[in-house]
């Protein structure tokens, strides 16, 4: 019930909040911004960094330093922060911020399997895994022939295995077969992480449904997208859209007939919510739409932390800073191949 | 100092300017190539940045380790002797120039997107290869017909033995089939005794241990073991892995863009066709540097040759 939370939040997990807020102070600013935009190398960008929350993780890189290391160290820092909140949070907020790590555990079972496929070397793939996505039983996966397997033999003890439906086939994995298994543990994840904050209601039910319901029809757009010219049929691809969100039930019927850029655009602009963003793209273009998607989101994140006694502050902490090693990453790229008017293309500031 | 005697004939100046016009209209392709490559690299980096900020980090982990080559570069090359391998003389304008090496022209060859020409993979490609610089020699000399024949005919050995390869396999792909078919369907859909069930559920279970034993113990085993023992070892090894790529479709002919995924962004698309457009850019650039290079050689040549005249 709304306004009770205000009396028994704070026993559980008043410490937790006041962290991540002190955590989301310490953010990149527009000024922090623009005097990275100025730097000329890459280890003029370190040093800038090295004056921010990122300080002590960029320090003792020795040159020369590349951009992946650079994403990788500030990755370090989130995953560091995120597991000291995960490893004292009390039963319903660990539960939660489980919740919010089953994305990455995703990507990195498809990462393993793929990179089998393509007969790399376990350990080699394991170094690349997102740290929050790990669990105990992954470097297992390169044994797995198919789905089937895959379920059976892994991930049945994984907090995954909910998300494999029971008509799993037996053909062996392959580079479709992978992306559309992808998909659909994607939407399975989703629909039930808002089921979960349906069921915790008030304050956090609100805000989540509302930042889930735009993950996932973001994703029904970057599927859409992505599928213009490949081999997925009109049907799978309708499969993979999530059961829930501003598109369900007729948006997606519409993206899932649309063949161009241009079809998209016609089927998102019927949704209100999204017509301002696409209003914003010339016609034909669709460079622009990455940023855009990424502005609506940190702005929702933004207005979350407006809000307290709730939960999702972990959650849109978790996407600042990850849109924020965006940003970092995109300045890097654009100083390390002297592009530097570019950049502007791809940030998104926070505040 | 008096001035240098001119020796050379009205016919050989002429030649000389004519030669002299066409090395800087081929200067300044080149420069204009250079250019266009430096902008075609541009944008593929750019493209390859934007991607990377739609779907995460991208890199070589993601490479295949059995990647094939698709596109090949043949190289003629036209000694003004018409040479052993003689192919493409003709096509070389530098046959009748003064210069002293041989030239080279470089074409793209894009290779055949056929599952029967990736396995097993070196003999194929080498008979590829030999029959690229057989069919250029047999271009140029009529008589080289034979060769051409001869190397058709290897290429179908080796599309023989492909064949058969991949027959093997799908007899193996079929018996692990068979059993992993008959464990899961009995496990998962209900039906015959319980006992028969459980049977067939602890058979893939050991199939699967053996598997993880065999493949720990061939990526740890390089230091020690019995040689018999490990021998077999291995080989299971590689059966295993030959099995699973029995499977995948198509095999090595296919599109390097989805070793990252199936569902790529837009921009890294973009950045593929960006950087085959840059490699034809290269190309382009090595035929355009050997227009230019030994009528280079020649001015300069001659020109020392004056100076020693006039000394």
């Amino acid at each position: 019930m709304y306004g009770f939370e205000m009396m028994s939040y704070n026993i559980k997990d008043g410490f937790l909040e006041a962290i991540v807020r002190g955590h989301r102070s310490g953010l990149l600013t527009v000024a922090d911004y623009n005097n990275l935009s100025q730097c000329e190398t890459l280890d003029d960008i370190k040093m800038n960094l090295t004056s921010t929350d990122y300080g002590a993780y960029l320090a003792n890189e020795a040159s020369p330093i590349y951009t992946a290391n650079i994403v990788e160290k500030c990755t370090l820092k989130l995953v560091n922060d995120w597991n000291y909140m995960r490893s004292q949070a009390d039963e319903t907020l660990a539960a939660f911020m489980d919740y919010c790590t089953y994305g990455h555990m995703i990507d990195n079972v498809v990462l393993i399997v793929t990179g089998t496929l393509h007969e790399r070397d376990v350990q080699e793939l394991l170094d690349k895994c997102h740290p929050l996505g790990m669990f105990d039983s992954i470097a297992t996966l390169a044994v797995a022939q198919n789905m089937r397997e895959l379920y059976r033999l892994v991930l049945v003890d994984t907090p995954l295995a909910p998300y494999f439906s029971e008509n799993l086939t037996h053909e062996d994995l392959d580079e479709m077969n992978i992306e559309i298994m992808r998909n659909t543990l994607y939407k399975a994840y989703l629909d039930d992480f808002a089921s979960f904050c349906q069921k915790l209601g008030g304050t956090t039910a609100e805000i989540m449904g509302d930042m889930l319901a735009f993950e996932t029809d973001r994703r029904a757009l970057n599927i859409t997208l992505n599928s213009i010219g490949t081999e997925l049929t009109r049907e799978d691809r309708k499969k993979l859209y999530s059961n829930f969100g501003l598109l369900y039930p007729h948006g997606h019927n519409e993206l899932a007939i649309a063949e161009d850029f241009d079809q998209i655009r016609s089927a998102m602009e019927k949704v209100p919510a999204y017509s301002g963003i696409f209003s914003k793209l010339g016609y034909g273009e669709s460079q622009m739409l990455d940023k855009l998607l990424y502005e609506e989101e940190v702005k929702k994140c933004v207005d979350c932390f407006e809000q307290q006694f709730h939960y999702s502050v972990f959650y849109a902490y978790m996407k600042l800073r990850e849109q924020e090693i965006r940003n970092i990453m995109w300045i890097s790229e654009c100083v390390a191949q002297d592009q530097k008017g570019r950049i502007s293309d791809g940030i998104v500031y926070i505040f | 100092m008096a001035a240098p005697k001119v020796t050379s004939s009205a016919t050989e100046l002429d030649a000389a300017e004519r030669e002299f016009v066409e090395t800087m209209d081929a200067l300044q392709e080149y420069l204009q190539l250079q250019a266009r490559l430096q902008d075609q690299l541009k944008k593929g980096l750019m493209n390859l940045a934007r991607a990377k900020y739609s779907m995460g980090p991208i890199g070589q982990a993601q490479y295949d380790m059995e990647m094939q080559a698709s596109v090949r570069v043949a190289i003629k090359s036209g000694d003004e002797n018409g040479g052993s391998s003689g192919g493409g003389g003709g096509a070389v304008e530098g046959a009748n120039a003064p210069c002293s090496g041989t030239r080279y022209s470089f074409e793209i060859r894009k290779s055949p997107n056929a599952a029967t020409a990736r396995r097993p993979s070196p003999p194929p490609a080498a008979a590829a290869a030999t029959m690229d610089r057989a069919k250029a020699a047999a271009e140029a000399t009529p008589a080289a017909a034979a060769a051409v024949a001869e190397a058709r005919g290897s290429k179908n050995v080796a599309d023989e033995v492909a064949a058969a390869d991949s027959v093997v396999r799908l007899s193996d792909l079929d018996l692990l089939d068979d059993d992993d078919g008959s464990g899961e369907d009995g496990g998962l859909s209900g039906e015959g005794g319980k006992e028969e069930e459980d049977e067939k559920e602890l058979k893939v279970a050991n199939e699967f241990l053996r598997r993880m034993r065999l493949l720990l113990g061939s990526d740890g085993g390089d230091g020690g073991g019995d040689g018999g023992s490990e021998g077999g070892d291995v080989a299971e090894v590689e059966w295993i892995r030959r099995v699973r790529r029995g499977g995948r479709n198509g095999g090595g002919g296919s599109d390097p863009l989805h070793w990252f995924g199936v569902l790529v962004p837009p921009a890294l698309k973009d950045a593929q066709s960006g950087f085959s457009a840059a490699l034809e850019t290269c190309l382009l650039l090595a035929n355009t540097a050997q227009r230019m290079g030994p009528l280079y050689h020649a001015t300069s040549s001659a020109g020392a040759a004056e100076e020693g005249a006039a000394t």
